[in-house]
């Protein structure tokens, strides 16, 4: 579609840089012969657009007749990255009819997005799925969402409006280099909009077989010192679900919320952000559980976990020059939550500084500093205990990048080094170098190597689990429990990606991408020494395993999708993700299970078709169908998920969506819990309608 | 509730081995590319550059410059745009040296910010944002039509904004920032806009 396209630096932040660990030469063969057979399978990409006719000699309204079928916003920053990244725009989660973010992100191809119960997912990109993710960051305009005790994100405590959302940008792949430790193996970037882009009123009201709401409030004005500001309030609910063995799952989830933004000039050259939100909610789980060391000793609880927390946050942006300009944003983030066995209270506060520079048309360049400091407070109960109960951890973190054109228009050579210092593991260095070549305007490759590592959390240092209580020999109990290791290691990964992208017509585009990650020091559970243990009385026989940094192994993949708008009201986007993981436990570590079980919880294929027809009378029918295949070490079988979605603009202030969800089946598991101990449930076919109103 | 590093493992991870693991993607994978690409190639539309720059011919046709901006020595009217903008070649290609009047159009490629001096029109495409808001208030009262993209660009203090509608092209005006800098825009372009701002009201108008 371009007849060049710039490849300048797409995100805020730009992705990466390297350290050129060399893979095996055999890997490096595999890699180039898949990126050469790929190339070769384009039958002929045609060459940069023949002289078109002289527009100049239409007429304005001729001109306005003309579709151009835009390069979505989304494709020209795709078509510029040298990374693997993907766009959900706000029209997509307009059309998407969907719920919740999670929801959302199912249409981002090469995700592996499933479903736990009501308000649990598993959310991951190139594997390691797990109801605690703990290789993707998270961040929501800019605040990190990754929990530093269970290293992974609580989606069920997550809530942005959906229709505050301007976009959200999705990166497989490491981006440690610019965006800081735990983006491993991908970085989801939710952007809300400004206050200026939501001025007026908005109402949401919704129901469904299986929820109530959102039911939702937003009001958008203008005040004379403060400029443009915006509250919102929501509130939902959702059914719960039944689990695998058909009995009520007790998990349904509630939540409200409330949030504010404002956005104000200062000046010529300062604007000031400040958000803020407050909220407060529930999900329930039945876990089969340790209660107590006398016979019985295990029961199915139902659990209830609450949640509540508040933050605030203030951006400043400076401009210095047309080429210099500053940002500085701080921080304050407070969440508790528990059930009856364990509660947790964690304050974080950040400051974070970047320096963007232009220096010349041949350099572009992102420094910056951060520092974050975290407290918790952990209490204990027979199921979970942390040693110390309270702790303060310190985050320092520089990075920079610089992004150089070495052939301006044609060879980008982009140049990212992050170094941080943690108070577990000590001074960190994440590199990454990325190279893209646009050979011409409707083809680009780009390959890049980057470092990446997966800090500990207190989950991995400090924790206690007293997993499951058994009668043991001469009546004494046996309790199986696994402890956090204080000498915890980093784990780390070493990625090569290389990418194609290509805008075959106006109507056709396609995006590739070929993975080959080394991982080092992966976390692993080593059984230890048996013993007697007298507290918590009685005496009993105690089980201990231990995390550790036993095991290594290598994940390969492809990822592809296109956007192929068929006719001016139709679009089709196909995607397909391959994936491959082999893991192996070091000499000396005495893991045997957990290889098999990280291996077998991501799809090796999954694909999806997605379709997007705009109807007469502004009516836009969705619908997409995902296909995830089996998931063997958690037992699920693979399965097709459909789901459907129509909006009706009826006027300009009132909208009407009817959205269906799982189709096909009655009912299908989509995931197990973080361990067996806690029931999934099943996901059923569920169909809801939305009212909005404007004003 | 706890991220136990071991799921357990109830069936052993029986699945292909690597090579018939890639054998498959490849396969899956080049099948959809190259049957794709096969059925949709011959639609070409023109690219949506091309349309703006044709867009901004008919702007200055349709324009009036105080009688001191335009250079009576020079016989162009410049339009400038910077070097980086990605799109330079599609504008380049449509309007330089197209003739308006008298004068023809040439497409002028600035660094600096400064070197806006003597520009009869100024294009900032969307990837220019980060310096939008600078340039258009260092140009307030200057006789340069500056025409946009972003959705900030009219409130910016910018005087025309290009927007998609269905995939078509169309345009805003702020009226109030054209007349404080003694451009003249013609009431046919007023028609033709979606939306026209007088002294900070919108009209709708179509």
């Amino acid at each position: 579609m371009h007849c060049n396209s710039a490849l300048r630096s797409v995100f805020s932040k730009s992705p990466d840089l390297s350290d050129v660990a060399i893979g095996s030469p055999r890997v490096a063969k595999r890699v180039l012969i898949l990126a050469g057979i790929a190339l070769l399978a384009w039958p002929g990409v045609p060459a940069c657009s023949a002289q078109a006719p002289d527009l100049t000699r239409k007429s304005l309204e001729d001109l306005m007749n003309i579709e151009v079928t835009s390069v979505s916003k989304k494709e020209q920053k795709t078509s510029q990255a040298a990374a693997a990244i993907f766009v959900i725009s706000r029209e997509d989660v307009r059309h998407s009819g969907a719920l919740n973010i999670p929801d959302l992100l199912r249409m981002v191809p090469g995700l592996d997005v499933t479903q736990i119960d009501a308000g649990k997912w598993a959310i991951s990109a190139r594997g390691f799925n797990g109801q605690y993710s703990n290789k993707l960051l998270v961040l929501v305009d800019g605040r990190t969402v990754y929990s530093p005790i269970f290293a992974g994100v609580f989606w069920d405590s997550q809530n942005v409006p959906l229709e505050s959302i301007e976009r959200i940008e999705v990166i497989r792949g490491p981006g440690a280099a610019v965006w800081g430790s735990n983006a491993v193996n991908g970085v989801i970037n939710i952007i809300t909009l400004s206050a200026g882009d939501t001025q007026g009123g908005h109402i949401d009201a919704g129901a469904g077989n299986a929820s109530t709401g959102p039911e939702a409030i937003r009001y958008g004005g203008k005040a004379r010192n403060l400029g443009a500001y915006r509250v919102s309030a929501e509130g939902f609910h959702v059914d719960a679900l039944p689990t695998l063995t058909g009995v009520d799952g007790q998990d349904d989830w509630r939540l409200v919320h409330g949030g504010f933004r404002t956005d104000t000039t200062l000046s010529a050259r300062d604007s000031l952000t400040t958000e803020g939100e407050l909220y407060q909610g529930n999900a329930g789980e039945i876990a089969y559980i340790p209660v107590s060391l006398m016979p019985p000793e295990n029961a199915n609880v139902a659990l209830r976990d609450r949640y509540t927390g508040w933050n605030l946050l203030a951006r400043w942006n400076h401009t210095i020059s047309p080429d210099s300009a500053t940002s500085l944003q701080v921080y304050f983030d407070r969440t508790s939550r528990g059930d009856s066995t364990y509660s947790i209270g964690l304050d974080t506060f950040d400051v974070d500084f970047q320096h963007h520079i232009s220096l010349g048309a041949r350099q572009d360049i992102v420094w910056g500093l951060g520092y974050r400091i975290s407290s918790d407070d952990i209490d204990s109960d027979l199921r979970i205990s942390a040693t110390p109960q309270n702790r303060n951890t310190q985050l320092f973190s520089s990075f920079a990048q610089d992004e150089i054109a070495i052939l301006p228009d044609r060879v980008h050579l982009s140049l990212s080094a992050r170094l941080e210092h943690n108070d577990y593991t000590g001074f960190d260095l994440q590199p990454s170098a990325r190279l893209v070549w646009t050979p011409d305007n409707r083809n680009s490759i780009w390959g890049a190597v980057s470092h990446a590592d997966r800090t500990p959390a207190r989950s991995d240092t400090d924790l206690r689990v007293n997993y499951l209580a058994l009668p043991g020999p001469g009546n004494l109990a046996m309790l199986v429990s696994f402890f956090g290791n204080p000498n915890e290691k980093n784990e780390q990964l070493t990625a090569f990606e290389t990418g194609y992208r290509t805008t075959l017509s106006s109507r056709l585009s396609l995006d590739s991408t070929v993975f080959y990650n080394r991982y080092h020091d992966l976390t692993s559970v080593e059984p230890e020494a048996m013993s007697l243990e007298a507290s918590p009385a009685p005496t009993h026989l105690l089980m201990p395993s231990s995390f550790g940094n036993g095991l290594h192994g290598e994940t390969h993949g492809v990822e592809a999708f296109a956007n192929w708008k068929m006719a001016t009201f139709w679009t089709l986007s196909p995607g397909y993700a391959f994936f491959s993981m082999h893991l192996h436990p070091f000499a000396g570590s005495q893991d045997t299970t957990s290889a098999a079980g990280t291996e077998g919880s991501t799809p090796d294929h999954q694909g999806q078709l997605r379709s997007s027809v705009s109807l007469p009378w502004n009516l836009h029918w969705n619908a997409s169908a995902y296909f995830v295949n089996r998931l063997p070490a958690l037992s699920i079988p693979s399965y097709t998920r459909f789901d459907t979605g129509l909006t009706w603009p009826v006027g300009e202030r009132v909208s009407l969506s009817l959205v269906g969800q799982n189709l096909l089946k009655d009912f299908h598991p989509e995931f197990s819990g973080p361990d067996s101990s806690v029931q999934s449930g099943l996901m059923r076919r569920a169909a809801y309608g939305k009212i909005t109103w404007s004003f | 509730m706890y991220r136990a590093a071991n799921n357990s493992t109830k069936n052993a991870y029986s699945g292909q081995t690597w090579i018939s693991g890639w054998i498959f993607g490849l396969l899956g994978f080049v099948l959809l590319i190259s049957g794709v690409s096969q059925s949709a190639r011959a639609q070409s539309t023109p690219d949506e550059y091309q349309v703006k720059a044709a867009f901004l011919f008919h702007f200055a046709q349709f324009l009036g410059w105080p009688a001191d901006a335009l250079n009576a020595a020079d016989p162009s009217l410049s339009l400038c745009i910077f070097d980086d903008e990605p799109r330079r070649k599609e504008l380049q290609s449509t309007i330089e040296g197209k003739p308006i009047g008298a004068r023809v159009i040439h497409v002028r490629l600035i660094s600096q910010p400064q070197e806006i001096q003597g520009c009869n029109i100024l294009f900032l495409s969307r990837d220019e944002a980060r310096r939008q808001s600078p340039i258009l208030k260092s140009l307030r009262g200057m006789p340069v039509l500056t025409v946009g993209e972003t959705s900030e660009f009219l409130s910016d203090g910018g005087m025309i904004r290009f927007h998609i509608e269905e995939g078509k092209i169309r345009f805003d005006i702020n009226l109030a920032a054209a007349e404080s800098s003694h451009l003249q825009i013609s009431s046919r372009l007023l028609l033709l806009a979606t939306a026209v701002t007088r002294g900070g009201v919108a009209d709708r108008g179509r």
